[in-house]
């Protein structure tokens, strides 16, 4: 009997860290929906920026359901405890223990290869978030704040076995996260290029000055103007 | 990767060969051969000299944004302009 409570003690412990885990990544996944709020309102509208908004509204539905699994089997623990150290062996129990085969298996296992409904994968770590962009402005502001979400999500999607629900939006939210980048990149880029091709050049002659101006108009043509909100 | 100085080198390398040739016209007096000449030299500037003038300055600017900072669709449309003059130039082939 004691075995059997001892067994019960750690499965709910692995599931009450499993809330806690998805707790934290439901967290992180509003951060970086947040952050990434002004672009998804203020840039042109991209199938990327699409996609990416969906598989983060995605990615928050599944890990509801989730901790909502979680909470399903840590009644059951509590009930099995309950009928367990009351020595009630019976049917009840039974189905009680039944239910929580599979995350007693991978805490045994002490690996989750599998993916086992409401337990998060052990030993998951979750990436910080902060403190990155300080000094930076403009378009380069985005791309490292892209670049510290891209890689925090991609870390986090490699802990997470591949037959999980979770890994299809996680791979999806990192390519549109890059695709993303690439975009804005370019606009950084965009930016210093016009700088400059306006600062005057003493170099140039006259028969120069139409030849750079519809460079310049050219960029110009392509820029697009910042997010609300953080234009300098 | 596009080499900036080793493109610049070649571009003035041709330019100069071209203004000496630019030169030698110029100097040519005979009557016979003075439009000929005139027009070859035309040629030569709207062709040729223009063209790498316009490579030269252009290679500065992307020297004064750093390669790094060239936006892509620029780098792209210059380096196969760059490619076409230097390839009929007989430069690249």
């Amino acid at each position: 009997m004691n075995e059997l409570l001892t067994a019960l003690d750690s499965i709910s412990r692995e599931l009450n860290r499993s809330i806690s885990a998805f707790s934290n990544l439901q967290k992180i996944r509003a951060l970086v929906s947040k952050d990434l709020r002004p672009i998804f309102l203020g840039a042109p509208g991209r199938d990327d920026m699409f996609l990416l908004a969906g598989n983060l509204d995605s990615l928050k539905c599944l890990i509801d359901v989730e901790i909502e699994e979680a909470h399903c089997l840590l009644v059951s623990c509590s009930k099995a405890r309950g009928l367990a150290s009351k020595n009630a062996h019976g049917t009840s129990l039974g189905q009680r223990l039944q239910e929580l085969a599979n995350v007693d298996a991978a805490v045994q296992d002490k690996e989750i290869a599998r993916y086992v409904p409401g337990l998060a994968p052990l030993e998951l770590s979750m990436p910080a978030l902060e403190g990155i962009y300080a000094g930076l402005d403009g378009w380069g502001r985005w791309t490292s704040t892209l670049e510290l979400h891209s890689s925090a999500l991609k870390k986090l999607a490699l802990q997470f076995p591949s037959t999980h629900p979770f890994s299809p939006p996680f791979g999806m939210i990192v390519n549109m996260l890059n695709s993303i980048f690439l975009w804005c990149e370019e606009q950084r880029k965009i930016q210093v290029a016009i700088e400059v091709l306006s600062k005057p050049n003493n170099k140039v002659g006259p028969d120069y000055g139409s030849f750079l101006r519809l460079e310049l108009l050219e960029l110009k043509r392509q820029v697009v103007r910042l997010p609300r909100g953080e234009e300098e | 990767m596009l080499d900036i100085d080793s493109l610049r080198d070649q571009a003035e390398c041709a330019l100069q060969h071209h203004l000496d040739n630019i030169q030698l016209l110029e100097e040519i007096d005979s009557e016979h051969h003075e439009a000929p000449a005139l027009q070859l030299k035309n040629t030569i500037l709207i062709e040729v000299v223009k063209p790498l003038e316009e490579m030269i300055l252009m290679l500065e600017m992307f020297s004064k944004m750093g390669l790094e900072n060239v936006p892509h669709s620029m780098f792209i449309k210059w380096q196969i302009r760059f490619d076409c003059l230097l390839s009929r130039m007989g430069l690249v082939l």
